[in-house]
């Protein structure tokens, strides 16, 4: 039997989704390492400040590597603010989405509903990279390759 | 003390570096790997009492260590840390043996968790532990304290003694006559650190009311007419011992009231007397009833048993322990054999057989009186079956043991044991024998002579008592009378 063009339709729609959805995930949950990396980072110098006489060059390592990792998290953190205007933009809901499978990864095209110039941000790069997703943006469509 | 050692496995290096500080800061030996198969590797070649693992890891994640670590029986405890959208793997993974898990971020908060949660572990890891190494040394162990048997049920026993003798909770013992109680209740007091103070043991049955109350809690002068001195009880001289309470379900409850007052209160006060005196004991207590039935009964006080019974040990009778009976047999053969200055190595096939297949309803009492008995009789340097089985059962009859007849035995042999048995079982009388198999009086007579002279005689009714006299029913029934009394 093959499907009709319609369930087609519905099939991509559901699996371009169920892809945005793991995307939007994985995403959050590189936001809490690196949030997690940071506040027991802080929670080491709290704990050493509470010394009589702290080592301060050793608390500077973990202070620098707390905000090295708030830092990081500030950036995904705007990725995904980014990534989330991406998705506004992509017209998920009218059943346009097309998705490709490929060896090793998953390919979903969408459509976006209005024109949108701006590239995608470096940080959305980024946090895009950490998930093994590439998202290219082609002036009316969005393109998302997910590494499986 | 050696530092406990902890695993952190996580691939973000920012985290591991903070919870190893951590957990530093916190006395431990911290080891990291950076992701699961590293961290798999670490804890098959070294013991860790906690690993601390990240449920998304490369290669091996945490869920697949749990599985690994169960399925090579390697011991530790394993605190699973998980992001917030995981907590459906987190239930998963305590499912898979984790010992908890803690959820993202690692914040002030659940770091404080963590660090309350590790201790805890750890003890669960240390017991487990202990444990562990008690079965492994009490493998194959034969003996512990008086107790003898090698088999799972009485390994289980030991371990419990083992566990619990250094404490001074109060333990039931509960097992059939003969079952060997009061041994363990030895084992209990010369494991415990009260080894060199008293072991007072007391049978609750035993003594009258009166009396028995008089010997656990002692007297004043005066107390009583004819109480001319006074008198320290059980409690008192047991002190800083242990005081062992046989048959504690026949206690009078009123005893019952005094001696849950003074388990409560650790003291206990003369008759007669006005003086608390505080005591220091450790109470064993043994009863061969039907606990359940004693209490639904109000034979014993369901508050006294709750205060006595804070550890339960429970005795296997001896035909449940089948892989005993040998040991213990050989070894009341080894002793009885020395002290009554007999050469007796071993027993017939026969005797084995018999010994084996008895189900032993006195329990290792009632073998051990056994051998001694056939060490006493026997005649070789073996103890036959004839020198081991008690007399009444030897009879047949109303003792149960069938007479078993081989295909390929002969009228003959079938008809005198027949004879025999019947004989035997009717305690020595002929003619009854006779109305019972249905020959004549002569005719029993007659098979009853040809087995006194020796011919034939296999096994059973062997008595071997004076072969030499006439077949009459009196010098044939000598040893028989007290045949039925048991």
């Amino acid at each position: 039997m093959t499907p009709t063009s319609a369930t087609k339709q519905t099939d991509d729609h559901q699996q371009a989704s169920e892809l945005v959805a793991l995307v939007a995930r994985r995403a959050s949950h590189e936001v809490r390492n690196a949030l997690n990396a940071a506040a027991v980072n802080v929670e080491v110098v709290r704990s050493r400040l509470s010394r009589p006489e702290p080592d301060l060059k050793e608390l500077q390592t973990f202070a620098e590597r707390a905000s090295r990792e708030s830092d990081a998290a500030a950036a995904l953190t705007t990725g995904l603010a980014d990534f989330t205007r991406v998705l506004a933009l992509a017209a998920t809901g009218d059943g346009n989405a097309k998705v490709t499978r490929s060896a090793g990864s998953t390919t979903v095209t969408i459509p976006l509903c209005s024109a949108d110039d701006q590239d995608i941000s470096a940080d959305l790069k980024a946090l895009a990279a950490h998930m093994g997703v590439t998202i290219k943006l082609d002036g009316s469509t969005v393109i998302f390759t997910v590494r499986d | 003390m050696k530092k406990a050692k902890i695993l952190i496995a996580d691939d973000e290096r920012s985290i591991v570096e903070g919870l190893r500080a951590i957990l530093a800061d916190e006395g431990y030996d911290v080891s990291v790997a950076f992701d699961g198969q590293k961290a798999l590797d670490m804890l098959s070649e070294d013991s860790f009492g906690v690993v601390l693992a990240d449920l998304k890891m490369p290669k091996l994640d945490g869920l697949a260590i749990l599985k690994e670590l169960q399925q090579k029986g390697i011991p530790t405890e394993c605190i699973i840390v998980t992001g917030q959208a995981t907590v459906d793997s987190a239930v998963q993974a305590m499912r898979e043996g984790a010992y908890d898990y803690i959820e993202k971020p690692l914040n002030a908060e659940k770091l404080n968790r963590l660090k309350a949660l590790i201790p805890k572990a750890l003890e669960k890891f240390n017991v487990q532990q202990k444990n562990r190494e008690l079965s492994s040394k009490l493998e194959g162990l034969t003996h512990f304290g008086e107790l003898t048997g090698q088999s799972e049920e009485m390994r289980h026993v030991y371990q419990v003694i083992d566990a619990v003798a250094p404490s001074v909770a109060s333990v039931l013992i509960l097992g059939e006559s003969g079952t060997g109680k009061e041994l363990v209740a030895r084992a209990m007091h010369s494991k415990s650190e009260r080894e060199k103070g008293p072991f007072f043991a007391l049978n609750c049955a035993a003594l009258p009311k009166d009396i028995l109350e008089n010997e656990l809690f002692g007297h004043e002068k005066g107390a009583f007419t004819g109480s001319t001195n006074e008198k320290a009880g059980a409690f008192e001289m047991a002190h800083g011992g242990t005081i062992f309470l046989d048959e504690v379900a026949e206690m009078p409850t009123d005893i019952q009231v005094k001696l849950l007052r003074a388990l409560e209160t650790r003291t206990i006060r003369r008759l007669g007397g006005k003086k608390e005196i505080s005591v220091d004991i450790r109470i064993v207590a043994a009863t061969n009833r039907d606990l359940q039935k004693a209490l639904s009964e109000n034979e014993l006080r369901e508050d006294l048993y709750y205060r006595l019974a804070v550890v339960e040990i429970f005795l296997p009778p001896l035909r449940e322990r089948a892989g005993d009976i040998k040991l213990l047999a050989n070894e009341f053969l080894g002793r009885f054999s020395s002290q009554n200055g007999k050469k007796l190595s071993s027993f017939s096939e026969q005797a084995w057989e018999w010994i084996l297949s008895y189900n032993w309803p006195g329990n290792v009492r009632e073998l051990k009186n056994a051998v001694e008995r056939a060490v006493i009789m026997a005649r070789g340097d073996k103890i036959e079956a004839t020198d081991i089985i008690p007399r009444h059962l030897r009879s047949g009859g109303e003792a149960g043991t069938p007479l078993t007849i081989s295909p390929g035995t002969s009228l003959a042999e079938t008809r005198k044991q027949l004879v025999l048995r019947t004989f035997a079982s009717t305690g020595g009388d002929a003619a009854r024998t006779a109305k019972i198999v249905g020959m004549s009086l002569g005719e029993v007579n007659a098979e009853l002579a040809s087995m006194l002279n020796g011919n034939g005689d296999s096994s059973a009714g062997a008595e071997r008592a004076k072969p030499a006299s006439a077949p009459s029913r009196a010098a044939a029934a000598k040893p028989k009378p007290k045949a039925k009394k048991r």
